[in-house]
């Protein structure tokens, strides 16, 4: 603990003025408004009876979040935060701090999980927010009569973030193995491509596949995934269990190459 | 004891090619120690062997009196290391450099504009570093490897991209610090520099230390490597008159010979003025150090 809080207080100043934050804002920002001008746009839909719109509407929106934002979203933002010490080449100078290595390792680890638990707030608070502003522009939408089910929200998220957990620290290990972080992003284009072909066309190779894994983890009638079932950890399907295995997975591996990393 | 010894250090990137080659010296505590080489000598790879960034085949590096593969992390608050060009995140100002070294070294945040000030920032201070000269980076380098005030200052080519304003400024600030009881390893291929800082020096060649020593030994070793050269109408006839194994090398009309003292000097010219021969002209080739460096480089010290 006494190494955990000057390297993430540090980790937070590097991150000043840096890309980072416009990626995060801009894919939170582009799912919330997209969300919100289709609803706006989209009466004869909305209006529906006995039918919640909140529920409708979050659904609607955690669908766009996974099927098409998620997966180039973490990619982005996971090779971002590596860039800005690949830019500076700062390992020959953060190797000759008094802290082990893999310190440096697992706090940047943690940034990056914690920025993408952000997004995630951030996202949350844009969609509820967005919710409200369609309720005052478009009273026939009878959002007033029913409450939002934050709960549900919050849950959906949950298991978004761990169906993320392989890609994350499958990204992490590319962008701290290749310098050049056309590398990174360049695979984690591939990926997002091959993840929906996958998901679509083999429903048991998307289950081990960290780009799918998102985007089967919740049914919303695009990916359905027939072999996704409960796992041995209570309230965790298999989706999220390979996905939290495959994550620890290149987080070993990345430590133990960070480690023994040869700085020339 | 000293504060850094380096013992029989093997290095290589890849197999049959080494890089460093039973290299072995040691930094006197309080010394300025030049470490000089020609680029790809080995100067950075031994640097960063010692740091601990790279790995050693064989070898041991002690510092402070202790074993680099056993010795804890927090060695390395001892230490302060600038590694060619420094490591700086173009996204950050000089300021903001410095509370980031702050955080790693635990030093409080009251010390950064003296450090800037040291290192003459301080009025470029809120300027992001992306926007810096490379003289301006390098004294930003500077101030990070100071800042936590370390015994022990590793720099690796410290004065390039200076002005020579930035350079006379550096090379104050360097003796300071050694005035203060700092030791500081300080690796270069500017003879010129070096001669100007060093209390000791130690050159390397091909991964190897060819010489050792305070400026005093280099001194004296130097005027050892003093030679004389002669030019005259017939060397060949001169060859038969001087001994051989003096005769370093021959040019047209000159001749090479190994350092004589005067009296040696003053008995050659007489017998070759008995043989009939035309002496033109009979100096001592005297090297700089500068000149030194080249010709141990070229050929290597016996």
């Amino acid at each position: 603990m006494k190494y955990a809080l000057p390297l993430f207080r540090s980790e937070i100043i590097k991150l000043k003025r840096s890309a980072v934050w416009y990626i995060l804002l801009l894919g939170v920002a582009l799912t919330a408004t997209g969300v919100f001008v289709g609803h706006l746009l989209d009466a004869h839909n909305m209006v529906k009876i006995n039918v919640d719109p909140w529920d409708r509407y979050f659904r609607a929106a955690l669908a766009i979040f996974n099927i098409f934002i998620v997966v180039p979203y973490t990619v982005l933002l996971v090779s971002a935060v590596i860039f800005v010490e690949q830019r500076a080449n700062a390992w020959k100078y953060l190797y000759t701090l008094p802290f082990p290595r893999g310190r440096f390792f697992l706090t940047k680890w943690v940034l990056v999980a914690l920025l993408y638990l952000v997004s995630i707030l951030f996202l949350l608070t844009g969609v509820i927010l967005s919710g409200y502003l369609l309720e005052f522009l478009r009273p026939e939408y009878e959002f007033s009569y029913y409450q939002p089910q934050f709960a549900y929200l919050m849950q959906e998220m949950g298991h978004f973030f761990l169906a993320s957990l392989g890609l994350i620290g499958f990204q992490y290990w590319l962008s701290l193995r290749f310098s050049n972080i056309l590398v990174p992003l360049g695979i984690g284009v591939f990926g997002f491509v091959f993840g929906i072909i996958m998901s679509v066309t083999n429903q048991k190779i998307a289950l081990y596949l960290p780009y799918s894994l998102p985007m089967i983890v919740r049914d919303f009638d695009m990916f359905r995934n027939e072999h996704i079932q409960d796992s041995f950890i209570s309230g965790l399907n298999n989706v999220e269990v390979h996905s939290i295995l495959i994550g620890l997975a290149f987080l070993l591996l990345g430590y133990w190459q960070e480690r023994n990393r040869k700085v020339e | 004891m000293p504060t850094l010894e380096v013992q029989n250090l093997h290095f290589s990137y890849q197999r049959r090619h080494p890089i460093l080659k039973d290299l072995s010296f040691s930094v006197p505590e309080q010394s300025i120690y030049g470490f000089l080489g020609r680029n790809g000598a080995g100067k950075s790879t031994t640097i960063r062997n010692i740091l601990g960034l790279l790995r050693p085949k064989q070898g041991h590096i002690h510092i402070f009196g202790e074993d680099m593969k056993q010795a804890p992390r927090s060695i390395y608050r001892r230490i302060g290391a600038l590694i060619e060009a420094p490591s700086l995140y173009p996204n950050l100002s000089a300021q903001d450099h410095l509370r980031l070294a702050c955080r790693h070294q635990g030093v409080n945040e009251q010390r950064i504009p003296s450090v800037l000030a040291q290192v003459g920032l301080l009025a470029a201070r809120t300027k992001l570093s992306r926007h810096y000269s490379t003289g301006m980076k390098q004294r930003l380098g500077l101030a990070m490897a100071l800042l936590h005030e370390p015994d022990l200052l590793i720099l690796d080519e410290p004065i390039n991209g200076l002005d020579p304003q930035g350079i006379s400024d550096v090379r104050a600030l360097l003796l300071d610090l050694q005035q203060q009881g700092k030791t500081i390893l300080l690796s270069s291929h500017l003879l010129s520099e070096i001669e100007k800082i060093a209390s000791h020096v130690g050159i390397i060649k091909d991964g190897t230390l060819l010489f050792e020593g305070d400026q005093g030994a280099l001194r004296s070793w130097k005027q050892g490597q003093q030679q004389l050269e002669i030019r005259l109408n017939d060397p060949e006839q001169a060859k038969m008159i001087i001994p051989a194994d003096s005769i370093v090398q021959q040019d047209g009309q000159r001749l090479i010979l190994q350092q004589m003292d005067e009296k040696a000097v003053a008995e050659l010219i007489r017998q070759l003025v008995q043989a009939k021969l035309e002496v033109y002209e009979v100096k001592r080739l005297t090297s700089d150090l500068e000149q030194l460096f080249m010709e141990i480089n070229q050929h290597e010290v016996s």
